[in-house]
């Protein structure tokens, strides 16, 4: 399973070479293929805030710019790296809004009113959106990365600098409280019983 | 109803899931605009510091032709040009010479050194030598 497009490594890290050498059409190639992706990711891991997942993503491919002379084609694919960056400064971004540190954000006991108001607009994606809100960062990114973006268990596990296990741990309770978030919506989210 | 009864199953989430991912957000034109303009800057900040082609994607990073002064020419200007530089060799030679070959051919290295570089370089009208003033301490 790709986890971006067709797109290919070697293609990705030749565009690199090549904007690292001065062609500026490479850079085109590259923002197309990657960023609307960052910034989809970017999105669901800020729970829906599209100006600050902007940010982030921008803050994501400039540090591709930068980081470009010194890049080594074959030791990471280009789409990993940028979700390990984007991952990195939303995680950032989430610790400055709450003020705590990651490791103290409360397990989710009960639905989020967002979830409730989202579904009253008929939105199940904004209500599933609302849920992942309400999980710890990690879990989130885990799943997000799984169930969105569609990566292999490695790559999430190198996306996010855990093991394969800890990817597998956290799906697993990154499910099991979406779940319990949703259960209680399940008609209004078109779940049969 | 049993606990299990109240749980969401795994195969509704994933279909809440496929229903999340059909739903792509559009990247604005706006946005992609400021992505490349960072990459244009980071580029154009790179080109101040080193040599940047842009060849339409043929570029490769270390061709020849620098646009800057390479270290040579960077080296010679610091001595002093070619001036200088012929008068740096003269005087390394000339340390060689003292180091390898009789003391009494010091005059004629310091003559050798003068006349390259254009200045008045002799050893002393005394005719006193390096070992002459080694030796006195």
């Amino acid at each position: 399973m790709m986890a971006l497009d067709d797109r290919t490594a070697r293609s990705d890290a030749q565009l690199l070479a090549a904007y690292a050498g001065g062609d500026q059409s490479a850079a085109r190639e590259l923002t197309a293929a990657h960023a609307p992706r960052v910034l989809a990711m970017a999105r669901r891991l800020l729970g829906g805030d599209m100006a600050e997942a902007e940010d982030v993503a921008q803050e994501a491919m400039l540090r591709l710019w930068k980081f470009a002379p010194d890049w080594r084609a074959g030791e990471a694919r280009i789409s990993t790296w940028l979700y390990r960056v984007t991952a990195n400064l939303c995680t950032d971004r989430l610790r400055r809004r709450r003020g705590v540190a990651l490791d103290e954000a409360p397990e989710p006991e009960d639905p989020a009113p967002a979830v409730i108001e989202a579904l009253e607009r008929g939105d199940r994606v904004r209500a599933l959106e609302a849920a992942l809100a309400q999980l710890p960062d990690r879990q989130r990114a885990a799943v997000v990365l799984r169930h969105l973006e569609e990566l292999s268990n490695p790559e999430i596990a190198e996306a996010l600098e855990v093991t394969v296990e800890a990817v597998e741990s956290l799906l697993s309770r990154g499910r099991r409280a979406l779940k319990a978030l949703l259960a209680p919506h399940r008609d209004d989210l078109g779940v049969r019983r | 109803m049993t606990k299990g009864d109240d749980m969401m199953k795994d195969d509704d989430l994933d279909a809440l899931f496929a229903v999340a991912r059909r739903e792509k957000p559009v990247a604005d034109a706006a946005f992609l605009a400021r992505v490349l303009g960072d990459a244009g800057a980071v580029a154009a900040e790179r080109s101040e510091g080193a040599a940047v082609y842009t060849d339409g994607g043929a570029a490769q990073r270390g061709a020849p032709g620098p646009v800057g002064p390479g270290p040579w020419r960077l080296l010679g200007e610091i001595l002093g040009g070619w001036r200088g530089g012929m008068a740096l060799t003269a005087s390394a030679l000339a340390g060689v010479w003292i180091g390898l070959a009789d003391p009494a051919g010091l005059d004629t290295v310091a003559g050798l050194v003068g006349s390259l570089s254009g200045e008045a370089v002799g050893s002393g009208a005394s005719g006193d030598t390096f070992y002459d003033l080694l030796l006195e301490g």
